[in-house]
């Protein structure tokens, strides 16, 4: 079978197959990026946790983004040199999580003071410092 | 009662051109001034530096100025040749293969890696030449994969070995594993795609491959 092409005579020497074509099908991305197959609130080898957390169970909800993880980033700007912790994402009552998410990063690291803010109107809390390790924990005891 | 002093002032001010760019005295070291030579002595001696002169600016009494004699240093000269390698750390690896992102029924190489969408993709115009396994992550790996990178060190390489998945030398144990069929296959050096050669054209539409049957082409 030749296909839907036409060959003029001089180009036509050449012989078609679909035998490796599964090598072909192995190049494509995949169209839709998979559900992961876990229990609520199980944890996967690589530390991820599958979300347990019901809408109503506080006022505020922290969502995830379509691959299943926390939209929570390290931003740093090497104009100004500020490292800063975001967490995205947040519906409901953003002030209720900025101020337990404050009060649970004031025991570990004994600092009198957190520059947490809270971006109500994006659902953002932005915080000065590397502290994502420490939000992540948050995040995981709460269970989003 | 006005004193003289104002009287005076006002006077001025009614005299004076009104405030404009042409009439203001510039701020404090706005302007930078000339070096100068601050003293006159009559030398009676000749060369340069012995005359009224103000030398240039790190003129050394006659030797090549240092700030001159290296024209170009060059450190940057082989940036553009030498390969890059996008980082791969062993946690983002194993949570890919748990969030179902990368098959582990075929091979992982450069090309699934890309293509998971949560990696960027190798540009080789940028001199990218691949992926680099990072440590981070080493005791929480857990999957058995054929994975193929370009870069690793030898505890990364340890700590996949030891999940099962296959490394150069041959285990003693490795003909009996189910997963044989799958961790044996390697690529030629050459080749980047599993199961297809170079030259073939690939008709997405047909799904058909065709391969070129001139003897030229085959030897190329």
């Amino acid at each position: 079978m030749k296909g839907s092409y036409e060959f003029p005579e001089s180009n036509a020497n050449f012989e078609t197959s679909t035998a490796e074509w599964e090598f072909v099908e192995r190049l494509y991305p995949m169209k839709y990026i998979p559900k992961p197959n876990f229990e609520p609130g199980e944890i996967a080898p690589s530390g991820w946790r599958a979300p347990k957390a019901k809408k109503d169970d506080y006022p505020y909800f922290v969502t995830r983004d379509r691959s299943h993880m926390f939209r929570l980033y390290r931003d740093f700007d090497p104009i100004t040199q500020i490292l800063k912790t975001k967490l995205k994402g947040i519906e409901g009552d953003v002030f209720a999580l900025g101020e337990e998410l404050k009060k649970y990063l004031l025991l570990p690291s004994g600092k009198r003071m957190i520059d947490l803010r809270v971006y109500e109107p994006f659902g953002i809390i932005i915080i000065r410092g590397d502290l994502k390790m420490l939000v992540l924990d948050f995040l995981h005891e709460k269970g989003f | 009662m006005s004193s003289s002093g104002t009287r005076r002032a006002f006077d001025l001010l009614s005299k004076l051109p009104r405030v404009a760019l042409d009439n203001v005295k510039n701020n404090p070291d706005a302007k930078t001034k000339r070096r100068t030579k601050r003293k006159n002595h009559h030398n009676h001696k000749r060369g340069t530096g012995k005359r009224q002169r103000i030398l240039p600016l790190g003129y050394e009494m006659g030797n090549f100025p240092f700030h001159l004699r290296f024209r170009s240093q060059n450190w940057n000269e082989d940036v553009r040749i030498k390969l890059s390698y996008c980082p791969l750390p062993l946690k983002m690896l194993q949570q890919l293969i748990d969030l179902g992102r990368i098959r582990t029924d075929i091979p992982v190489d450069a090309c699934q890696l890309s293509q998971s969408g949560m990696l960027p993709e190798l540009c080789p115009m940028e001199k990218e030449g691949g992926y680099l396994l990072q440590d981070e992550g080493i005791d929480v790996f857990k999957a058995e994969v054929n994975l193929e990178v370009q870069w690793a060190t030898e505890p990364i390489i340890a700590a996949i070995e030891r999940t099962g998945s296959k490394y150069g030398y041959e285990l003693p144990d490795i003909k009996k594993s189910p997963k044989y069929n799958l961790l044996i296959q390697r690529k030629d050096p050459r080749q980047v795609f599993y199961g297809l050669q170079a030259g073939w054209v690939v008709s997405l539409k047909d799904k058909l491959i065709l391969k070129p049957k001139d003897k030229d082409y085959r030897n190329f």
